[in-house]
């Protein structure tokens, strides 16, 4: 039964901090994109864009932190293409997302082969360790921290929140709904992006083709389990960094390996099997400003 | 020709014409750019893969080979599209859908020709459409959004293939985990095979006549039949649907096993047509996100499907063979290119939306 004493190890424990980090930092970009009504599937691309970046900058600069800066920067920039393209353009927010996500996918694989020659490229030094955990740990508990009190608190985030509940209302207002939305997204980005470079410089110490492995999407699941808020999708994502814990860190007899592997995606569908109808997306996801006349 | 049947025809060339060729455009200039940058002459990378597409009917025939499972993987998107839905999920339902119909490829040894080929691409459709299916069921079942539960049902399919393909099919003696082949009577015949003039010892296969038929097909159900009127209908107003006694709910399941169907066709190219004639999983990754692209660039119309499969069957096979001539420059720009296709003809998409509007306005 060492399985079952594995489970509950400190260790795994630890484990679960570790993987939850990046998911939760997507469902937070998630968070505050949709509370100004746009939908950000491309958070996906968004971390495989940060991890590719922070682990090259990481490499040429031999700074670790010049990388994760790196990560939040490349992850912005993603956002922004999706900002003018699903705000300004008014282009589905989904199509939007999924053209990033392609883009990320072979840019950061291409990028990788002009430059290295290969499809993995590992990162030569991190940050150092903090009482045994990446320093970006703590930031993410304290970036959870402000955003809750910013979302909720103080009077930009207010008025991002009543940009996805009534666009109208916030326009009438004579506050801008586009640059609530831009806001929203960039933010969502460099969120991700974080997320993205403490996968690939503090978490597996490599980059590889791929890498953001649905991180994106289970963020998002998190973010709907966590009913749109931040303590929620935290808590939703460290259920999933506990299955992807899990994954890497038991045998358990006569389950095959394979059945572990897809844990992380059946968790996900179940959370959103469940979890809808009782949770409400603020009411203007996905849709476009038009201003009358 | 009066006004109303102009602007119709406005609207054709500018959405469905021009849209999509400017962001073709666009797309080679940008990778022309980064061909410049890694130090290529990209009128020479570029007039080498026409060449090797169009400078004989064996490019043609190739060209045609890398486009056919495009349209598969496409269709699924384009199909779920009609009725309002977003199916990324073609990966995944590609891949059971090819484990089906190898499966039966292989099992079914004694069948003769036409019966097990017709009964192999039966699995690889009702493998996809049991994937599919799911979500659809899910979303009108529990409100959960199909592009999520089906990107996640892709990562699950990719997870299953490979532990039964390996636990159950694969012979160790092999050293790349795939399937046993499949019975000569499930070989999709080639090309060369039905028209005389087709180069011989060629991989282009019947599938795309196959996927030809298909498009047909399903413009005929989308346009002519009942189902199709429904399926139309849900996505244009899924309220006003329902308020019209459509049955939304079986309408979008049975849109989603459709959906699922087609890519689950998707492989049927590879084991059935010339070549490996089993199961290879790493062969086929990708195909069915780039037909996402696909079917967008094909502005969903079966048709267009057709033509946006065989560009990115010129840019596959044209990668593949460009290599030789200039190593250093990866094939994986082709990818690039693809995702920035998608990425342009978004936003020209609405310029043209807003520019009719202008027209349509002044009067």
């Amino acid at each position: 039964m060492d399985w079952l004493t594995n489970i509950f190890a400190i260790s795994t424990l630890l484990a679960t901090i570790r993987m939850a980090v990046p998911i939760s930092l997507a469902a937070l970009g998630g968070l505050f994109s949709e509370s100004t009504g746009v939908i950000n599937i491309a958070l996906e691309g968004i971390i495989l864009m940060g991890a590719f970046a922070g682990t090259i900058i990481t490499n040429t600069t031999g700074s670790p932190l010049l990388g994760l800066i790196m990560a939040v920067v490349a992850g912005t920039g993603m956002a922004l293409i999706h900002a003018i393209a699903s705000v300004t353009f008014k282009a589905n927010h989904i199509i939007s997302g999924v053209a990033l996500n392609l883009f990320a996918t072979g840019v950061t694989f291409f990028l990788a082969l002009v430059l290295t020659g290969g499809s993995q490229i590992s990162v030569q030094n991190s940050l150092p360790k903090f009482l045994g955990l990446s320093p970006v740990i703590y930031v993410t508990v304290a970036i959870f921290f402000l955003s809750g009190f910013f979302l909720y608190r103080t009077k930009l985030g207010l008025r991002l929140r009543a940009t996805g509940e009534h666009m109208a209302a916030v326009d009438s207002v004579g506050i801008s709904v586009t640059k609530m939305r831009y806001l929203g997204v960039l933010v969502s980005g460099a969120l991700a992006g974080l997320g993205g470079g403490y996968l690939a410089i503090e978490q597996a110490n490599f980059f590889t083709k791929g890498m953001s492995a649905g991180r994106g999407y289970i963020g998002l699941a998190s973010m709907i389990f966590g009913k749109w808020t931040p303590w929620g999708a935290a808590g939703a994502a460290s259920l999933f960094g506990f299955s992807q814990a899990l994954q890497f860190r038991i045998s358990i007899p006569f389950v095959p390996d394979e059945f572990l592997q897809m844990l992380p995606y059946l968790i996900t569908i179940a959370v959103l099997v469940g979890a809808v109808g009782r949770a409400t997306p603020p009411a203007e996801d996905g849709n476009h400003f038009l201003k009358e006349g | 020709m009066n006004s109303e049947s102009r602007r119709e025809l406005l609207f054709n060339l500018l959405m469905n014409g021009a849209a999509p060729l400017i962001a073709i455009l666009i797309a080679f200039a940008i990778g022309g750019l980064v061909i410049t940058f890694l130090g290529t002459n990209p009128f020479a990378f570029f007039s080498k893969m026409l060449d090797l597409n169009f400078g004989s009917m064996r490019g043609v025939s190739q060209m045609i080979y890398r486009a056919t499972p495009y349209f598969f993987t496409a269709m699924a998107l384009s199909f779920a599209f009609k009725a309002g839905l977003f199916n990324i999920g073609a990966e995944g339902q590609m891949f059971i859908g090819g484990l089906a119909l190898a499966w039966v490829g292989f099992t079914f040894t004694w069948l003769p020709f036409p019966i097990l080929f017709v009964l192999c691409l039966v699995a690889g459709f009702l493998g996809g459409a049991l994937w599919g299916a799911i979500p659809g069921y899910l979303k009108v079942k529990r409100g959960a959004h199909e592009v999520i539960t089906t990107i996640m049902m892709n990562f699950i399919a990719i997870a299953m293939v490979q532990y039964i393909v390996q636990n159950h099919f694969m012979n160790p003696d092999w050293g790349i985990p795939h399937t046993p082949s499949v019975a000569k009577g499930a070989y999709a015949p080639s090309l060369s095979a039905i028209i005389p003039w087709f180069p011989q010892g060629t991989r282009a296969n019947i599938m795309f006549l196959v996927a030809i038929i298909l498009a047909g097909l399903t413009l005929v159900l989308l346009q002519r039949t009942k189902l199709g009127y429904e399926i139309r209908a849900t996505g244009l107003n899924p309220s006003s649907a329902e308020y019209a006694g459509i049955n939304i709910s079986s309408r979008t399941v049975m849109t989603m096993a459709i959906s699922g169907g087609f890519a689950g066709m998707a492989t049927a190219n590879f084991i059935l047509g010339p070549g490996s004639h089993y199961f290879l999983k790493s062969e086929y990754g990708g195909i069915g996100f780039s037909g996402i692209a696909v079917g967008l660039l094909g502005r969903n119309n079966p048709l267009g499907v057709i033509l946006a499969a065989v560009l990115f069957g010129f840019l596959e096979n044209g990668a593949l063979g460009v290599q030789l001539y200039f190593p250093n420059v990866p094939r994986q720009i082709v990818e690039i290119m693809q995702a920035i296709i998608l990425i342009t003809l978004v936003i020209v998409l609405e310029l043209a939306r807003k520019f009719l509007k202008r027209l349509q306005k002044r009067g």
